[in-house]
């Protein structure tokens, strides 16, 4: 129904048909609010200011027809009035558009008709108002979609009920690459489907209800679909089934997930990587609680610490398998302030209880506020490298020890002489006090050597060389055997050498004594043998000399012969100790007796001379061990040589006395006495002391005799003489059960 | 000829003496290098025979400061020594001597070669 009132412009000429309208308004109380024109002039007047909702209009008026007013009232509807037979007009007005018309009959029965037509009509254009506004919203939504559908950048295909393509947007052209005029109307399914897909998503309505497979609609998958070109790619698709006129259609929205995919695929592939990488790994990898709980573990982490299962492990307290609870504080510490540890080394205790070491790097884990949420770790058994490396470093030490403590000096070179391996020893023998002479060159160790130790460096060119004598003059002169070899490197190349340097200073020393022994024996026995042959074969030469001369000479003969036959048992004795094949048979002996021996063999040869020979032995002595041909040797070679170093009135005196622990000898005389300077130097193999003017006979080998055998004794001997005064000889010999 | 014996050995002295004393020839006999030198200055003898092992300087230092010295440097000088090494006959011969003869020597060998060498220098002196 309308609500509002109706505005009605009725044009007619006659006024009994206004009446009559008028009258019928009033009379049914119609809501119409009405103008009347009475012509056509009148009617455009009107109607060029006032809008109507329904014009009535009588085919003849009196200055035209309807027709003029038509025009003007176009969308209003427009309702006819004729006189009877005027049918052929109403049909002519209904083709120009008028809505109805009435024919008027003579009682005026047409008006009882018109509030109905009149309603009919104003129904109509509401109804048709309405189609049209339908319409053009439609029209507007239509153009809204293509706008928003062209804009998407996923496709968004539309199919019919049979899977044919309605519609696609721009998105869809360019993912696909068809353009619209080529897939409208093909089948989505055989165009982007690959034939030996099982999906069957695109196939259409049809498809799905006529065979009952399941549809993916409203949901969103994920297919492998083709270009127009066949190349094969991912998207994402989401289908709805809307219903269009009736008719249901399949709206499909589409993305291309190529590059998701590929992306995801990436991240799968780095994730399983570090999957196998974390699990394979024999590295032991970890989260844990800043107390040491473990909240992960990778599996060699597991097998590290012995256990059978993950879950094992992370139920295991911290205490457990810090092995040493100070070890594992200063751990933490050292993590807490650093924020990680870098091969950190402690010990850990395995399930079985046995403990090892591991080295850690781990760093701390913080939340937003700073507060250590977990550490994350990586662990690594180093028992065995720890071994190794202590096996290497005992290695090294023992190597070290041996090169340093070996008697011997070693030093390496590189082939430009630099240093680099060098022992104590030739720095003891080179008087090498700088400790940074590693590095340095070669010629810098040889400062003190005799001519900066020019042997050496001439003889560096040669690929080895052995026993090259060097002398060194400084901390003290000394004979080094140099051995130098080459070494090469993996390519054959001279890399360096290796000195070894034996200091045979000694050796060089006893060499020139064994010289000098032989030297001096053979004088020594030259000299007696010159007198003997030479007197011998002066008389038989000379058979008249008188009987003076010969007893003279007889006598020199038997003298120097004898000089011989004491040389001889000196020097096979010197040799017998010098040998170390002296034998000493020793024994608990008494000394009273052998001194009283030596007192008795020279007491007529000190008389002859005119020297008074005595002795004086406490009463009381200790015994000694000791070799008693050995002791009766020494007391005659101090008593001969005072003998032959006094001179005639002279006294000599032989003292033994009970020192305690200790036997005292003195052998005292008031002879020439020894100079200072030789004083160091008598008991010295073949030293003699020139003494101008007198003639003393000797090989110079007694008192290193007696040196050798109070050594032998575990003796001392103790020398106060003054020259010109006299000499005593004081020998110290162990007491026994003293 | 007169010969100084320089040797520390008296018996040597003795048997040097005695075997060319019987020979004709005058002797002088020294104790030490030092006794020897002193006598070839104030006596110079035609021919010294010099010991090498002797107290108060040594038979090579005698050798050496006699034929350094204008006095004696001349008179020939035989060194008479029982070092009979190879470095002993260099070490005379670099001081100077004019032979060498090892201990023990034979009498009438040494008595030779002194005139062997006593003649050989007359000779050169003529000529």
């Amino acid at each position: 129904m309308i609500a509002h009132r109706i505005r009605i412009l009725l044009i007619e000429d006659d006024i009994i048909d206004q009446m009559a309208f008028q009258r019928l308004v009033r009379e049914k109380n119609l809501p119409y609010d009405f103008e009347i024109a009475g012509s056509v002039k009148k009617a455009q007047e009107i109607l060029s200011d006032n809008q109507f909702d329904v014009v009535i209009a009588d085919y003849y008026l009196g200055d035209g027809t309807a027709f003029d007013i038509f025009e003007l009232v176009a969308d209003t509807p427009f309702i006819f009035t004729t006189g009877v037979g005027d049918e052929k007009i109403a049909v002519e007005a209904m083709k120009a558009g008028a809505y109805y018309y009435h024919i008027k009959d003579a009682e005026r029965n047409y008006l009882e008709m018109l509030p109905v037509s009149i309603e009919k009509a104003l129904n109509d254009k509401r109804l048709e108002q309405e189609r049209r506004n339908a319409e053009e919203a439609l029209k507007e939504s239509e153009e809204k979609f293509r706008a928003i559908s062209s804009a998407a950048n996923d496709a968004i295909i539309m199919m019919d009920y049979d899977g044919n393509v309605s519609f696609l947007n721009s998105a869809a052209e360019n993912i696909f690459d068809r353009k619209s005029a080529d897939a409208l109307g093909k089948n989505l399914h055989d165009m982007i489907v690959p034939p030996d897909s099982n999906k069957t998503y695109l196939k259409g309505l049809r498809y799905f209800w006529e065979t009952g497979v399941e549809t993916a609609l409203g949901k969103t998958v994920e297919m492998t679909v083709l270009r127009s070109n066949g190349e094969l790619f991912d998207i994402e698709l989401s289908l709805s089934a809307v219903k269009i006129e009736k008719e249901m259609n399949t709206i499909a929205i589409i993305r291309d997930i190529t590059e998701r995919k590929q992306a995801e695929q990436a991240l799968q592939e780095s994730e399983s990587r570090y999957r196998t990488l974390q699990e394979n790994i024999p590295l032991g990898i970890y989260r844990s609680t800043k107390e040491g709980k473990f909240l992960s573990a990778n599996p060699s982490m597991v097998k590290i610490l012995g256990f059978s299962s993950q879950e094992e492990l992370l139920a295991t307290d911290a205490d457990q398998i810090y092995a040493d609870q100070l070890q594992h504080n200063k751990f933490i510490n050292e993590i807490d302030s650093f924020d990680h540890v870098v091969n950190y080394e402690l010990q850990l205790r395995k399930k079985s209880n046995q403990i090892f070491w591991a080295e850690i790097n781990a760093r701390a884990i913080r939340d937003e506020e700073g507060q250590i949420v977990y550490y994350d770790g990586i662990l690594e058994d180093i028992t065995v490298s720890k071994q190794a490396k202590e096996e290497l470093r005992q290695n090294k030490e023992r190597l070290d020890l041996i090169l340093q403590n070996i008697g011997n000096g070693v030093m390496v070179t590189n082939a430009q002489q630099d240093i680099f391996v060098i022992n104590n020893k030739i720095r003891e023998l080179l008087g090498i006090y700088d400790f940074q002479i590693v590095g340095k060159k070669l010629p810098e160790i040889l400062l003190n050597c005799k001519d900066k130790g020019k042997v050496l460096l001439d003889a560096l060119p040669l690929s080895s060389f052995t026993n090259l004598e060097l002398e060194i003059e400084f901390p003290l002169p000394r004979t080094l055997y140099v051995t130098g070899t080459s070494f090469t490197d993996v390519d054959g190349k001279s890399a360096g050498k290796i000195f070894i340097m034996v200091d045979v200073t000694k050796e060089k020393e006893i060499e020139r004594m064994k010289t000098d022994f032989v030297s001096n024996v053979s004088h020594e026995l030259r000299t007696p043998l010159t007198s003997i042959i030479g007197f011998s074969k002066t008389m038989l030469n000379n058979p008249a000399i008188g009987e003076q001369h010969r007893n003279e000479f007889l006598e020199i003969i038997y003298r120097e012969s004898q000089r011989l036959s004491n040389l001889i048992e000196e020097v096979l004795s010197i040799s017998r100790i010098e040998s170390g094949k002296m034998e000493y048979n020793f024994q608990n002996i008494s000394v009273a007796p052998i001194i009283k021996e030596v007192y008795n063999i020279h007491r007529l040869q000190a008389e002859k001379k005119h020297i008074r020979l005595s002795y004086n032995i406490d009463k009381k002595l200790p015994l000694i061990r000791a070799d008693r041909d050995a002791i009766h040797q020494v007391a005659v070679n101090f008593v001969g040589n005072a003998i032959k170093f006094t001179n005639p009135g002279g006294n000599i005196n032989i003292a033994v006395k009970n020192g305690g622990n200790k036997l005292i000898m003195e052998f005292s005389d008031n002879g020439l006495g020894i100079p200072k300077i030789h004083q160091g130097k008598i008991f010295d193999k073949f030293y003699r002391i020139a003494r101008p003017g007198t003639e003393t006979q000797g090989t110079g080998l007694g008192l290193s005799i007696v040196k050798e055998i109070i050594d032998a004794h575990k003796g001392k001997i103790e020398l106060i003489s003054e020259e010109n005064k006299g000499t005593l000889f004081r020998v110290f010999l162990p007491a026994l059960n003293y | 000829m007169k010969i100084l014996v320089v040797d520390d050995d008296q018996n040597i002295r003795r048997l040097v003496s005695f075997n060319l004393s019987i020979e004709g020839h005058e002797i002088l006999v020294a104790r030490t290098g030092k006794e020897g030198i002193d006598m070839a200055v104030k006596n110079k003898p035609d021919l010294i025979l010099m010991d090498i092992m002797m107290p108060e300087m040594n038979g090579y230092d005698a050798c050496k400061w006699l034929k350094n010295d204008a006095r004696t440097k001349d008179i020939p000088l035989f060194m008479l020594s029982a070092k009979g090494q190879m470095t002993d006959l260099d070490e005379a011969f670099n001081v100077g001597a004019d032979n060498y003869i090892t201990k023990p020597f034979d009498v009438e060998k040494l008595h030779k070669t002194i005139m062997f060498k006593l003649e050989n220098l007359r000779q050169r002196r003529k000529s």
